[in-house]
């Protein structure tokens, strides 16, 4: 009997070591993996990340690399955008969390002026989900591009909403607050003077109203987007609530 | 051990055997990731990697794995195995890894590279077990990318759009346009229609098989009249 307790414990004890052995390995590998493909990770989506964010400013009218330029935004639930965790007490590190989770604006310079600001905006009436859109508008309030960063719209119907699908997305380009006014910035079927698709009118709609809404956030926060930080501030400390932090020195 | 036959292990994974087919294992990516051939091709390139290591390391290990931990032990080379490939998909076909999304890191849930790991790779020879997932892997693979050219065609009227997404920029331009944009069948690239196009291809598959056999039994039959014959 005794002898037998013995074995047992032994046999417990490799077979632990075992299992801990496994995933000493199998943690070792990934480890590894995750170390070696680090930069090119971070790279790759910082080359994402300037895809998108130049697909919706003018070529040309910006000398500065807008994805360097990360900024917290004042206000971010007036453009739906969840709120940041304050869990990340590195700057550094929180900033990139929420550049990776799409919180941030971008700011376009020319000669020490800001041209044009890049902002993310979530509309929560989309057909199937929430649509991201990433809007750019310049020091005039007009639209300098708009693209879809992500959706879960019927293919076929909503998804008409890409500029792979169909140019309706281009036809916000230079629009802005006074251009169409704001009985214009609805769907036709609505009265506005933006197209719907056949067959899918809540998709634009939605569309529509996050870049209305987009608009009067920058109008709401003009002073504010499209001055530049002092240059201490630059990498400004983000572990505090956005609503306190938003204190950007006025020119 | 008895000796495996590399032939057989083919016709296994490939068809007589074909998970997606036959064992109808892994159907939720199946479905989800067959909308066009190149999400197809990716998730069965990474579906296949999967098989062919988690099966070799699960083969070279398996003297020394006791019974009591060998499916938690299993499981975590498998976890292992997908979370390399996730990582290096990430690195270098970001476009693909943001496409393929959840179904990526949920190939370790695929039961098709368990029960491989467990049913193959824990009673076999390196060697073998490595050739097994890649047969059972590239007969799951076949009927993804299988579905993603039926549902594709239908659905979007193209084949091979955003090739550039896994073959980099040279393929850029494979894009093939088939059908009209008028002749678009929606359903194919809903859920349902995956349904719809697996069921079709199983179908072909047994009525395939059934007409062989018909054939087969009729030939003994013809085989053996004559000798009847010659009896009278």
């Amino acid at each position: 009997m005794k002898r037998l307790a013995g074995l047992d414990k032994s046999r417990i004890a490799i077979t632990a070591l075992l299992l801990g052995g496994f995933s000493v390995i199998g943690v070792g590998l990934v480890t590894v993996t995750e170390e070696a493909t680090r930069t090119r990770i971070a790279e790759s989506q910082l080359a994402v990340l300037l895809g998108q964010i130049s697909a919706v400013l003018i070529p040309g009218s910006f000398s500065n690399n807008p994805a360097d330029t990360a900024f917290l935004l004042p206000d971010p639930a007036a453009l739906n955008l969840p709120p940041l965790k304050p869990t990340l007490s590195d700057p550094k590190q929180a900033m990139a969390a929420s550049v990776a989770a799409g919180i941030v604006g971008f700011r376009a310079i020319k000669a020490g002026k800001v041209v044009a600001v890049v902002l993310p905006v979530i509309t929560h009436f989309g057909y199937s989900g929430d649509i991201k859109l990433i809007i750019g508008i310049d020091r005039d309030g007009k639209i300098t591009g708009v693209r879809v960063t992500r959706q879960n719209e019927t293919p076929g119907l909503g998804d008409k909403i890409e500029p792979e699908k169909s140019p309706w997305i281009y036809g916000f380009n230079d629009k802005s607050l006074n251009n169409p006014d704001e009985k214009g910035w609805a769907v036709k079927k609505d009265g506005g003077v933006f197209d719907q698709f056949s067959g899918a009118t809540i998709t634009p709609r939605a569309v529509v109203g996050a870049i209305h809404q987009a608009l009067r956030y920058v109008q709401a926060h003009h002073e504010q987007l499209f001055s530049l930080p002092a240059p201490h501030e630059a990498q400004p400390a983000i572990n505090l609530p956005a609503a306190t932090h938003n204190e950007v020195p006025h020119e | 051990m008895s000796e495996v036959s590399y032939r057989e292990l083919t016709v296994q994974g490939l068809w007589k055997n074909n998970p997606g087919l036959v064992q109808i294992l892994g159907m939720c990516p199946m479905m989800a990731i067959s909308n066009t051939v190149v999400n197809a091709m990716g998730l069965a390139l990474a579906t296949i990697l999967t098989m062919v290591i988690s099966n070799g390391l699960a083969s070279a290990i398996r003297h020394w794995v006791r019974p009591e931990v060998r499916l938690p032990v299993f499981v975590m080379v498998v976890a292992s195995v997908v979370t390399v490939i996730e990582l290096l998909m990430n690195a270098y076909l970001n476009t693909l890894y943001h496409v393929l999304g959840i179904f990526l890191p949920l190939i370790v849930t695929n039961c098709i590279v368990i029960a491989r790991v467990e049913g193959f790779a824990a009673r076999n020879r390196v060697l073998p077990s490595l050739y097994d997932g890649l047969m059972m892997g590239l007969g799951f693979g076949l009927v993804l990318v299988s579905l993603g050219v039926i549902r594709e065609i239908l659905g979007f009227g193209t084949l091979l759009a955003n090739a550039q997404q896994l073959f980099g920029s040279v393929a850029a331009h494979w894009t093939l346009h088939i059908l009209p944009e008028q002749a678009h069948f929606l359903l194919a690239i809903l859920p349902p229609g995956a349904f719809m196009a697996l069921a079709v291809l199983i179908a072909l598959k047994q009525g395939f098989e059934q007409r062989r056999a018909a054939r087969i039994s009729q030939k003994q039959l013809s085989l053996a009249s004559p000798a009847i014959a010659g009896v009278q």
